[in-house]
């Protein structure tokens, strides 16, 4: 679906589904350089059990236009003026658009940051917070840097070999057909020049992760992360583990790009997540 | 960070889509010679049915073998997906079935392998969609050839069998200056010898039962998509940024972005049509696609070495490779394709059509079939044969005369083959002299 903010497009991703008011909305973020479509098959499953999928392209991705928000704060107000404006739980412009503890929200990468942003910011809002592919301080080397700033083809390639594990390279997906390393080649491609290198720098210079952590407190979270994750180092995982006091699951053969590489054991892993909010 | 690398043509060639099974644990790609697949549960099965999961239905649609060979044939072109066929044609069909319906246009090459053009000519128009046929050696005649119905433009990267050399970046941008994509068949060329999706066209598609299987023991097909067109921005082609109430409401590019033609394709093109290939075919394929590049560089071996013998020999008027310096593509085949300009190619010999005639039931080696890119060396009479249903102004169109012979150059070795047509020729010059 389209909306507006600020008179500019914003393209979001609903599974497909129609919105009802008496559902929880589960909120997923995409990573820097990407779009909507690296969550299709969880939209489409989440929206077909329950959830009201909200599945945005941040500004200036896929099928949003406007500037690109140089960094994470300014990411989690635009999600939550996003959500405010699409009134995913209904409302009349007087009463609370979201009851308390209807979202959650999930993020892969920059999206899981950009996630743990709005999740400090309006704590009693989201009942649970999904990052994928997270870590803190999420440092990103200067050669991928420098290549993004130039729009170099070597940022594309270092994401995507370095983000993939060694079996996602050689390949072997479940949706027949579609390689998932081109499919992200494809996507980071497509991305307006300038958009990844302000989303990378957006990453390495975040701060507000002890901020956000602080305010959201312990036992609402989970993180989901590929054993052979070379872009979110393991102990930059484990920074936001125990303060999150959260639940961790690590992938097999699996690197970054956790959504496409192991799409089953990722839904697995977030319907037990989402299994643990319903048990309150 | 040093300098990252992706896995290498040859190491795709025979790893990519496949992991060893991880029930059996056995390093080939198995047979999977089942038509369904069983449902774990009935959640499962809504999740297939809503594509929310990954994972196989029913053979028609996908299969576990036939996905690895279109997942290596993805990598091996550099696409974002692929989706195989029965055979060639299916995949020429299926490739334009998917964005083209009725009242549709098509801008195409005129040097085309003879079902294909008997596909655009005669059997398309009964279903709405015409086509333009344009030189293939002139770009701005694929501009001017364009309508506000053209919906793709298409060509063979390497034509059969007087070896034009389409020049892709130029179609491509005239393609892209259209907002019209860029459908080619390199079947002649394979992945070994150039990449058309890296030189800007939109879609490959390849007559797997040619080099790519080499064998000469299985048809199929493949359509490749290279994922970088922007479907949505053309404004040409509801099918895939629209709703389609054929398939959920589905909007492909919105769901799935880059991928969206090769889903359509396999959602619509392979249910619906259902020129699927089969798992037994798909497993033969792959044998040959794990020895591809080193097949390549023996034909284009072979090829170069039997070239310079024609070039040399009495009674051959004249040789339509792109090697030779006279070929009209000469400098273009150095610059697109140069590792080869393929092992397919026509010449003509200088006392016509008894003289082809003679030469071909004097061969010994080669054999006298309607294929090319097999393991052994083959030769046909196009006019008799795989343009036959072409009338002499299409034939020449074509750039197919009556005495013309076409060699597709095997793997034996490289002085049998010499000697085989050293005597043939011999044979056929003292026939024309008769």
């Amino acid at each position: 679906m389209i909306t507006e903010i600020d008179g500019h497009v914003v393209f979001v991703g609903t599974g497909h589904v129609d919105w009802r008011e008496d559902q929880p909305t589960l909120l997923l973020l995409h990573g820097a350089g990407m779009d909507r479509t690296v969550w299709v098959l969880l939209a489409r499953y989440f929206a077909r059990h329950g959830y009201n999928v909200v599945a945005p392209d941040f500004p200036a991705h896929g099928g949003s236009d406007g500037e690109v928000l140089g960094d994470i704060d300014s990411q989690a107000d635009w999600v939550w003026r996003l959500i405010d404006t699409l009134r995913v739980g209904g409302g009349d412009g007087e009463t609370p658009v979201l009851p308390e503890g209807a979202l959650i929200a999930a993020g892969h990468s920059m999206g899981a940051l950009a996630a743990l942003a709005m999740a400090g910011q309006r704590t009693a809002q989201v009942a649970r917070l999904v990052l994928l592919g997270v870590g803190y301080p999420m440092g990103v080397g200067q050669a991928l840097l420098d290549a993004a700033l130039a729009n170099e083809r070597a940022a594309v390639d270092m994401i995507t070999i370095f983000g993939h594990a060694h079996a996602s390279r050689l390949g072997r997906n479940t949706v027949a057909g579609i390689s998932v390393v081109n499919n992200a080649a494809a996507l980071l491609e497509q991305a307006a020049p300038g958009v990844l290198h302000a989303d990378l720098a957006a990453c390495n210079a975040w701060q507000g992760g002890e901020q956000a952590v602080a305010s959201f407190g312990q036992g609402r979270t989970s993180i989901i992360v590929g054993q052979e994750d070379r872009m979110t180092p393991r102990r930059a995982t484990m920074n936001l583990l125990e303060p999150l006091g959260a639940r961790l699951d690590v992938l097999d053969d699996c690197g970054h790009m956790v959504m496409s590489e192991q799409p089953e054991t990722v839904l697995q892993a977030m319907k037990r997540a989402f299994r643990e909010v319903s048990a309150g | 960070m040093s300098a990252p690398n992706h896995p290498g043509f040859d190491t795709l060639a025979l790893h990519a889509g496949q992991q060893p099974d991880p029930t059996t644990g056995a390093r080939a790609v198995p047979i999977y010679q089942s038509t369904s697949f069983v449902f774990e549960d009935s959640d499962r099965a809504a999740s297939l049915f809503d594509v929310a999961r990954g994972g196989h239905v029913y053979s028609r649609i996908s299969n576990p073998t036939v996905a690895v060979l279109e997942e290596r044939m993805a990598a091996l072109e550099g696409g974002v997906g692929a989706v195989c066929t029965a055979s060639g044609m299916a995949a020429i069909h299926v490739g334009i079935a998917t964005i083209c319906g009725a009242g549709g246009h098509i801008v195409a090459s005129r040097s085309l392998y003879g079902g294909t053009h008997n596909l655009l000519s005669y059997t398309l128009p009964r279903f709405g969609i015409t086509t333009t046929f344009v030189d293939p050696r002139d770009p701005d005649a694929f501009a001017r050839a364009i309508t506000p119905a053209t919906r793709l433009l298409f060509a063979e990267t390497l034509s059969n069998p007087r070896g034009e050399v389409l020049d892709v970046p130029r179609v491509a941008a005239v393609a892209h200056a259209a907002g019209l994509p860029l459908l080619v068949d390199a079947t002649l060329t394979t992945p070994v010898l150039q990449k058309p999706l890296a030189l800007g066209a939109d879609i490959v598609m390849h007559s797997l039962t040619k080099f790519i299987g080499g064998h000469g023991i299985a048809v199929g097909g493949v359509l490749i998509d290279g994922g970088r067109f922007d479907w949505e921005a053309s404004g040409r082609f509801p099918e895939l940024s629209e709703p389609y109430e054929g398939f959920h409401g589905m909007d492909f590019v919105e769901e799935f972005g880059p991928a969206a033609y090769a889903m359509r394709a396999r959602k619509e093109g392979l249910r619906d049509f259902g020129a699927t290939l089969s798992p037994g075919n798909a497993f033969h394929l792959l044998q040959g696609v794990e020895t591809l590049a080193l097949r390549m560089a023996r034909h284009v071996s072979n090829t170069e070495r039997v070239v310079d013998f024609l070039a040399a020999a009495d009674g051959v008027s004249a040789i339509h490779h792109p090697r030779m310096a006279t070929h009209p593509d000469h400098d273009l085949a150095s610059e697109l394709l140069p590792e080869g300009a393929g092992a397919v190619f026509a010449f003509e010999l200088a006392g016509g059509r008894s003289a082809g005639n003679a030469f071909i039931e004097a061969l010994e080696l080669f054999s006298h079939l309607a294929n090319v890119g097999d393991a052994k060396s083959l030769v046909i009479h196009p006019a008799s044969t795989t343009h036959s249903r072409m009338d002499d102004a299409a034939l020449l169109e074509a750039g197919v005369s009556p005495g013309l012979v076409r060699l597709s150059i095997g793997l034996e070795n490289p002085d049998d083959l010499v000697a085989d047509l050293a005597q043939a020729l011999k044979r056929a010059t003292r026939k024309a002299r008769s």
